[in-house]
């Protein structure tokens, strides 16, 4: 082990020097808004309050999953971190881009193809650890909400989802905090008021891996640098009954190294928000947002200094109003304006005469939408909209390129009883940022690259039908979808592609064309002692690419036959409630060699195809006990432990096949699995 | 030795970070997959060496088989040069498709070799062919070895000296140690590109570094052979040649698709590259050394 460690930092400190080939309006406004902000709610929340029990059948919405964090905070979770994108990977549609990963693939899509916006601004890497763990805090979350799709018109830029998550915005009525010490990390999140009007909150994690490895008297251990954290600030005043403004805050860094050399990476979010209510009939939110994504490497040894950055930055305007024409029609409108800059990589080095600088790209994106959400009977309501973008690319402030491009987007719900409904939905998604990234599980040396007058932006249709019904007084709820994706000007990457520090990185996209079709099934109890879902998915997604494959159709790296997962959470007693979660999953599409030849005793695949194989499958379960010793104390600190085990029956499941020659024996395949059975307990509290 | 360290070195950190963090583990796994139909490998590497030059061709086989690949036997192997030279080739006595020059003979720069190699499977004569140009030789001023404390491990650095040519150059490194090749497999040649030092002189640019023999004892003896271990006054010789781009990318791909790819860094797995004809794989490749030798201190 130590000498893997010794290793590590060899590698980590080598890199520097070598060869560079290196080198919603929700469910729409269904309700009408009240007069004035109240202190527990924000403009959102009050378009939203009035969600039905029946909100998956009345709603006109498809493929919006929804999960309380509450009910996330149950399940089991890796090393007792709690971690809303592990919850969502257990939805019908939804899966991990690898074991572990904090990368997820909607429908078929990959991780990129994910809008994930927090406090309404992009994050690009919700990752830390590698993907191990996520940047969302469960102690700063109010809400998530994932739109497999059909996203609300007001969003756009990708093709495949949105996730949204929020923080919290209920005023606490007195100073508060809660908290939690795990195996991993530790964290505590600290909130209040300021008078009658403002609201104020704060919480940082911290892993804390390497405060063990000082205890090491090995210098090659103990002066490891191997942590994350991560800060949540935020402050919001209301100004009047009709004005609140609110500033949101997200910092968080991960690093790994040691005194020879480091590598860090971490997102920056802020976004400061102000509601106005002009009347009852229409109110309005403006907002500016940055999001800022960075890495870098650094070696620290005496003339052999070298340093490698890339970050990527957004600023964003934005401004979205709801307005109710009448009872049944609810219009939405606005206009975003949103600046990139993405620089691909500087290295600086004091071996070398000049710098290495692959230029920065800067594009700006402007988007107007207008939308209408219409209860045309009692029975049925249509939604329909449209979103115009104007991408264009920038080169020294000056307009290079210009994509015009149109978004429709509508759907209907039919009530055909009071517990049940069928839904239909048809959404055109467009993306012009993507990630450089042709790994099955992404890094964190993420390349974003924009569509260009040589890369056309990626576009999807996507049509769905549902029958969704509720049974026992909405106690249940059942759903069954049906989609289809017809995608176009999807990319790939040529063989053997070269991504990083390449100044012609558009040489290496190769487009194409693209389709994913699935059903998803799923069950859901809400009430009662027993609480959770079951769901079952069965798609297919596949590329054809003139350039790779032979132009042969392939299967999609996320492509995924079968899939089975069961949540649940039963409460035993008021003390100890006890979860599990059991998943199965068909393998990874896989390209194994089917040949090989031998070259100076040492042998090389030969493929005949991509993608013509699979991982084998994958399953796992997990459980969890969270046990509160004191549930009904009126003392204000409470406590509680969970008691975690991850993969409880310890499946191996592959993470990496590789392939293994020793002595000049022909090569064997061996597997590599992360995780065997993982223990972990935390301690949650709050006061 | 651990040197050039590209996104190939990507895949070693993290297979070397996840244990560190996740303990995890590996063991064997069979897989099933089908078997591809045999294809003609042709394998050769001609230097400004006077040598016997060789070509190896052999056939391919099912990943996983179990015996070593077959050679060709047979073969109708010969090579001609722009400067209207020809060189016939023969086969080895005693290794089957092993193809090697009748005379000693050593290539030269600016010259472009054509190989032609003719195989008769079972009445069905088929011409593979491949060319490759020779490219000038680099001027290396010298090579020089420092100690260097990494983490309370003492390395030796191999530090290069001299002018790159301006234009894109890739090169080939190989190394002697106490006059023992040491870099004999494709998995140990050391790629460079001058990406970051394009026509610049090259002051003390660290190619490699080596071990120290004080490690061994603190290296876990099923790891000691990872490494090759200097002491002082042993004497490390550079072979460094300029080759073409076609040769780098196939030595890359070879070293990157030889044991699977990562899921975190690298794309899929890509048949490699070759200049092979008519459905043959491997490559042929030829280039002129340059030698610098330094003594460890």
């Amino acid at each position: 082990m130590f000498s893997k460690i010794r290793n590590l930092f060899l590698i980590v400190f080598l890199f520097f020097f070598f060869h560079t080939s290196v080198f919603s309006q929700k469910s729409g406004i269904t309700q009408k808004p009240s007069e004035s902000f109240k202190d527990t709610v924000r403009l959102r929340e009050v378009i939203i309050s009035g969600k039905k029990g029946d909100e998956n059948i009345s709603s006109v919405n498809m493929g919006v999953e929804k999960l309380s964090i509450t009910a996330i905070k149950k399940m089991p979770a890796l090393m007792g971190e709690v971690d809303i994108i592990k919850a969502i990977q257990l939805l019908p549609g939804v899966q991990a881009s690898s074991e572990g990963s904090s990368g997820f693939s909607v429908r078929g899509g990959s991780p990129d193809q994910n809008l994930i916006l927090l406090d309404n601004t992009t994050v690009y890497n919700p990752s830390h650890m590698m993907g191990f763990f996520s940047i969302f805090n469960n102690d700063v979350i109010s809400s998530l909400e994932l739109y497999k799709g059909d996203i609300p018109i007001k969003h756009g830029g990708r093709l495949s989802s949105l996730l949204d998550v929020q923080t919290k915005e209920n005023m606490p009525d007195c100073f508060s905090g809660s908290g939690g010490l795990g195996l991993i990390s530790s964290r505590l999140m600290l909130e209040g008021p300021i008078g009658e009007n403002t609201f104020w909150l704060v919480s940082g994690r911290r892993s804390y891996a390497d405060l063990f490895l000082k205890l090491s008297s090995d210098e090659s251990i103990n002066s490891a640098i191997l942590y994350f954290y991560d800060l949540n600030f935020k402050i919001s005043h209301k100004l009047s009954n009709r004005d609140r403004l609110s500033l949101n805050a997200y910092y968080g860094k991960d690093a790994f190294g040691a005194k020879p050399g480091d590598f860090k990476y971490g997102n920056g979010t802020l976004s400061l928000a102000w509601s106005h209510i002009f009347s009852d009939k229409l109110y309005s939110k403006f907002s500016l947002n940055a999001t800022s994504y960075d890495y870098g490497m650094a070696t620290h040894l005496e003339g052999m200094q070298m340093s490698w950055e890339a970050d990527m930055l957004d600023l964003m305007f934005r401004a979205d109003f709801s307005q109710s024409l009448s009872d049944a029609v609810n219009l939405n409108y606005g206009f975003t304006s949103t600046w990139h800059r993405i620089n691909p990589g500087l290295v600086v080095s004091s071996m070398m005469e000049n710098d290495y600088d692959v230029e920065n790209t800067f594009a700006l994106q402007n988007s107007l939408y207008l939308g209408n959400e219409q209860k045309i009977t009692d029975a049925l309501a249509v939604k329909y909209g449209l979103r115009w973008t104007v991408f264009q690319n920038l080169d020294s402030g000056k307009i290079q390129h210009t994509y015009n491009t149109f978004e429709p987007r509508t759907g209907l719900v039919y009530k055909l009883n009071d517990n049940s409904s069928v839904k239909a939905n048809y959404a055109h998604n467009v993306q012009f940022i993507q990630l450089a990234n042709n790994s099955a599980s992404g890094s964190p040396m993420d390349i974003w690259f924009s569509a260009s007058p040589n890369v056309k932006p990626q576009q999807v249709n996507m049509f769905s039908v549902g029958y969704f019904r509720n049974l026992k007084n909405n106690m249940f709820e059942t759903s069954a979808e049906i989609y289809y994706k017809d995608l176009k000007n999807v990319i790939d990457f040529a063989d053997h592609a070269q991504l990083l520090l390449n100044k012609e990185l558009e040489g290496e996209i190769r487009t194409g064309t693209g389709k994913a079709y699935g059903l998803e099934l799923m069950v859901r109890k809400n009430t009662g002692r027993l609480t959770g879902f079951a769901n079952y998915t069965l798609s297919r997604s596949e590329r054809t690419i003139p350039e790779i494959n032979n132009g042969k159709t392939y299967l999609a790296p996320y492509d995924k036959t079968h899939v089975f997962n069961i949540v649940m959470n039963y409460e035993i007693s008021p003390k100890i409630n006890v979860s599990a979660n059991w998943v199965f999953a068909t393998g990874n599409p896989t390209t194994y060699p089917t040949g090989r030849m031998e070259i100076l005793g040492e042998y090389f695949p030969i493929y005949s195809g991509r993608n013509e194989y699979r991982m084998p499958n994958y399953d796992r379960l997990d459980l969890s006990l969270n046990f509160i010793p004191k549930p009904n104390s009126k003392k204000r600190w409470k406590g509680e432990w969970n008691f975690s085990l991850y993969n409880a029956y310890g499946r191996k499941n592959p993470w990496i096949i590789s392939y293994k020659q020793e002595d000049g024996n022909p090569p064997t395949a061996e597997m590599l699995y992360l995780f065997s059975v993982v223990p972990s307990v935390t301690y949650n509290f709050k006061f | 030795m651990k040197h050039t360290i590209s996104l190939m070195s990507l895949k070693s950190l993290i297979s070397l970070l996840l244990p560190v963090l996740f303990f995890s583990c590996t063991e064997e796994i069979i897989i099933h997959t089908d078997n591809s139909k045999p294809v003609v490998v042709i394998y050769g590497e001609l230097t400004d060496e006077f040598t016997h030059q060789s070509v190896k061709i052999t056939w391919s086989s099912p990943y996983f088989d179990n015996q070593p690949n077959a050679g060709i036997s047979g073969a109708a192997v010969k090579i001609v040069s722009s400067d209207d030279k020809t060189y016939e080739f023969f086969e080895n006595d005693t290794v089957p498709g092993l193809y090697e020059s009748k005379a000693k003979w050593a290539i030269k720069a600016d010259i472009t070799y054509s190989l032609k190699v003719e195989i008769d499977s079972e009445g069905d004569v088929k011409t593979y062919e491949a060319s490759t140009t020779i490219l000038s030789p680099i001027a290396i001023d010298s090579i020089a070895i420092a100690p260097i404390d990494i983490m309370g491990y003492k390395h030796y650095a191999v530090n290069l000296f001299g002018n790159e040519p301006e234009g894109e150059d890739f090169y080939l490194c190989k190394y002697l140690v106490r006059d023992s090749l040491i870099t004999t497999k494709i998995s140990q040649y050391l790629m460079l590109n001058d990406v970051m030092f394009d026509g610049q002189y090259v002051d003390g640019f660290t190619l490699s570094f080596f071990d120290s023999i004080e490690n061994w004892e603190k290296v876990p003896e099923r790891m000691r052979n990872q490494s090759v271990y200097l002491s002082p006054g042993d004497k490390v010789e550079l072979q460094m040649s300029r080759v073409s781009k076609g040769f780098f990318d196939f030595v890359i791909q070879c070293q990157s698709e030889m044991h699977g790819s990562n899921p975190f860094f690298g794309g899929p797995p890509a048949n490699i590259t070759t200049n092979i004809s008519n459905g043959g794989v491997g490559y042929f490749s030829g280039y002129c050394i340059s030698r610098a030798e330094a003594v460890t201190p």
